[in-house]
């Protein structure tokens, strides 16, 4: 199930409202995980068994880590090769044979595809965050696997993130308030999330394709780059702020996980912006434990290349993936060996332009798994050359100033602007109360019309 | 929050699955052409397809994208610079863009000939023009009002020089007409509808009923009102919220009469030939006369199962069963539109060699 489909909206989230509002405080956490696991069991029935085994298995890992300091290295250990091990057969082992086989490795052997449970990604690195911060003895062990259960299958969160360290909500795992600032809070940021989501990254989507076209022309290829550029950041923004507000509404608090990030003035500044939770947790699980910036440069240089091919790989088992994350990692690279420097001197909108520019760029290697098609895309964006078999349809109805090119016109300005604070000076600076409610229900309105009335409604990120 | 309050919030966030459930009649209902059918599987599909509310919030977006965009959520439909509506399929048909080769003209026409004879049936044969062949090209939209017709509605011309050559039919070609006479009566095609009018089709089923010996039908006396038939069906199948300008709208009061035993009539036709049935003319002939729509389903006043498969209606296993049923009627009316010609005779995909 996805938080942008009309089921959710209009039946499993106000039934679970109800029920989760009127009970009584100590049954919220037990209607929280049935309607969770109902949640996850509604898209995928036979994986809920698999990684509820293994969060069970898990929880007991890091107790006996707890308890016996002696062996805690072990149970440490142990809880690592389970959750990564987790990962690394449902979402690597097909790629893992696929190239084998391309490469002429295994030639004889049979093999049947596993199907990829969905969210198993941020799964896994909640469960690892779990494991760590308590090795580090950062936070103490949940008591209960009740709560922990809570913490890995709450469904605001469960699907696509933000991925919520274990510190962060330790605490309101077994204790959080339910009131009406909360319910207010989380409801605005809930559609504001929904409206970004369905209305702009749909929109956007549906009118500038980006697989299919069979000849590109320029104008096309760069109008197609640009608008999944903004797709993928209000499509993944949308779906987060819809999961923080869920999670408000619920008495929760999970960290921010988009920070206008095309704003960004170097891809140091980007990697602060964007998907947070990811780099946070990359910084602080993996990066400082290879060691980070402690052992020379060269160490440091190649720690950061090692993140970063691993965070591009996280986001898909594709080759394209992990060229992306080395894309990025050798621009990190390069800003600490002299562009930092440069982008500095450089006025403020310039420094953005130009990562604004490369970002976009690397979205290109992001987008396309298909080779072929990725350099078609690449070919066309450097071709000024325009032959009557080229595709200029995208950007005839981009200038012919349909509702295509107002959405693009809608994201940029979102983008400089981010949508929230944007938003939120609008309808909260002045003006009677009732004015908030209205505006709000009639975004939620309007996004429900526009869930409603088009078929079109893919989510990028259901598949990591 | 205070406990009536927390009822009201429940109740209205939970009101279009509980409207639903209860069977509640959804608000605005949908009209005409919505899409490819979703096909249905579970009760969340089923849901998704049916919550209350569903309705308006189609026509919000639809008004929406109509009002400030001039898109047009609807298949097919087209909008020109004077705001008349059209199906697109009307401007291939006159500018000769479907135009079937000669062969195929001579095999359809054979086949409906064949028909015609096995069955022995007196036959009347109507071919009524298409929207985009009587309305001026300055009412044309910009995507087609500069195109040079191949042939000029092609179909026709081929199909009607073999009409015109059978002397055993009853034709009215009411093409040719409109065509000899712009300013003719009655012969308005509504800005926001794909058929002619309803006095229009009234004229028509009065002329075709001039025919037939047994009924005749008068027309009493006019007025002008408000678009009703179909004289909205474009726009009814945009869905919008709020009502576009209309034409003025010509209503009439009609008196039929019959004789004691009246003639026993078979009606095979497209859209236009429902017409005649809102005309009333099956409700002043013989009990089981009977509309084939398309030769595909069944209607008319005392047949038990409305829209039903034609073909498993009577269970045919033959184009000779096929036949014999025809036979069983006292006239036959055919009503094509000639957009339509390409389809002609409506052949049933079972009797196809």
């Amino acid at each position: 199930m996805v938080f942008a489909s009309i089921f959710f909206l209009l039946f499993f989230l106000p039934v679970f409202l109800s029920i989760y509002g009127y009970v009584a405080d100590r049954f919220r956490n037990l209607v929280l995980l049935i309607a969770s696991l109902l949640f996850y069991a509604y898209g995928a029935p036979l994986f809920i068994w698999v990684l509820a085994a293994s969060t069970f298995l898990n929880f007991y890992f890091v107790r006996r880590m707890d308890a016996e300091l002696e062996r805690s290295r072990l149970w440490f250990r142990v809880s690592l090769v389970l959750n990564v091990g987790l990962l690394i057969v449902f979402k690597y082992a097909n790629f893992t044979v696929e190239s084998w086989n391309a490469m002429g490795l295994w030639t004889t052997g049979s093999w049947t595809k596993i199907a990829l449970p969905i969210g198993i990604s941020f799964f896994t690195f909640q469960s690892l965050s779990y494991t760590i911060d308590v090795y580090r003895r950062e936070e103490r062990p949940l008591k209960s696997p009740f709560h922990y259960f809570i913490y890995i299958f709450s469904f605001p969160q469960m699907i696509a993130g933000p991925i919520v360290r274990f510190g962060i909500v330790a605490k309101e795992l077994v204790s959080r308030e339910f009131n009406r600032k909360g319910i207010e809070e989380g409801a605005q940021r809930f559609i504001i999330g929904l409206a970004k989501k369905v209305i702009v990254a749909n929109g956007i989507a549906a009118s500038f394709p980006i697989t299919g076209v069979e000849e590109w022309s320029i104008a096309d290829a760069w109008l197609a780059l640009l608008a999944y550029t903004f797709q993928i950041y209000f499509d993944f923004s949308g779906y987060s702020d819809m999961a923080i507000g869920l999670g408000r509404i619920m008495g929760f608090h999970f960290p921010e996980n988009f920070n206008r990030p095309y704003s960004a003035k170097s891809f140091t500044d980007f990697w602060r912006r964007w998907h947070m939770t990811l780099s946070f947790w990359m910084r602080d699980y993996l990066y400082i434990g290879l060691g980070g910036n402690r052992n020379g440069v060269g160490r440091t240089y190649a720690n950061l290349l090692t993140v970063f091919v691993i965070s591009g790989f996280w986001h898909g088992a594709s080759w394209n993936f992990l060229f992306w994350g080395l894309y990025h990692g050798l621009f990190l690279i390069i800003e600490r060996l002299f562009l930092s420097n440069l982008l500095r001197k450089l006025p403020a909108f310039l420094a953005k332009l130009w990562t604004f520019f490369w970002v976009l760029i690397g979205w290109g290697i992001f987008a396309l798994v298909d080779d072929v098609e990725r350099g078609q895309l690449f070919g066309a964006l450097i071709n000024p050359v325009i032959s009557a078999s080229q595709d200029f349809s995208v950007w005839n109805e981009f200038t012919s100033g349909g509702p295509s090119a107002v959405l693009m016109a809608l994201a940029l300005l979102l983008t400089i602007f981010p949508a929230y604070s944007w938003w939120d000076r609008l309808v909260h600076s002045s003006g009677p109360k009732w004015w908030r409610y209205v505006a709000y229900s009639g975004l939620l309105v309007v996004s429900l019309a526009e869930l409603t009335g088009s078929t079109f409604n893919p989510f990028i990120y259901f598949r990591f | 929050m205070k406990n009536w309050r927390k009822i009201v919030l429940g109740v209205l966030i939970n009101l279009p699955w509980l409207l639903w459930a209860f069977g509640v009649p959804d608000i605005a209902k949908l009209k005409g052409s919505r899409g490819p059918k979703v096909k249905i599987h579970t009760v969340v599909d089923q849901f998704e397809q049916e919550f209350w509310g569903r309705s308006m919030l189609i026509r919000l977006r639809n008004q929406f994208l109509y009002s400030v965009h001039n898109e047009i959520r609807a298949r097919n439909v087209i909008q020109g610079p004077t705001g008349v509506l059209f199906e697109e399929s009307y401007f291939k048909s006159t500018l000769g863009w479907d135009a079937l080769d000669s062969a195929t003209v001579s095999e359809k026409f054979d086949r409906f000939k064949n028909w015609q004879q096995e069955s022995g049936v007196p036959l009347t044969f109507v071919v009524v023009p298409g929207k985009t062949s009587v309305v001026a090209r300055e009412h044309w939209p910009e995507k087609y009002a500069h195109e040079k017709p191949t042939v000029q509605n092609a179909n026709y011309h081929a199909f009607m020089k073999l009409f015109s050559s059978d002397t055993t039919l009853r034709f009215l070609d009411y093409v040719r007409r409109f065509n000899e006479n712009p300013e003719a009566v009655y012969t308005t095609y509504p800005r926001n509808s794909v058929h002619w009018s309803e006095a229009t089709n009234m004229v028509m089923t009065q002329e075709i009923v001039e025919g037939i010996q047994g009924i005749q039908v008068h027309i009493m006396d006019t007025t002008v009102g408000e678009p009703y038939g179909t004289e909205e069906d474009i726009e009814e199948s945009m869905n919008l919220i709020f009502d576009l300008e209309d034409d003025p709208s010509v209503h009439f009061s009609r008196r039929w009469d019959s004789i004691a035993v009246p003639p026993k009539i078979l009606i095979i036709g497209d859209s236009y030939a429902w017409g005649l049935l809102r005309a009333g003319l099956l409700n002043h002939t013989a009990k089981g006369s009977q509309f084939w729509y398309y030769n595909r389903t069944i209607h008319g006043p005392q047949v038990q199962q409305q829209g039903a498969h034609l073909r498993k209606y009577y269970a045919w296993e033959s184009e000779e069963e096929f036949i014999t049923t025809m036979s069983g009627f006292d006239q036959i009316i055919w009503v094509v539109v000639e957009s339509n010609l390409k389809k002609f005779p409506f052949e049933i995909e079972y009797f196809k060699k």
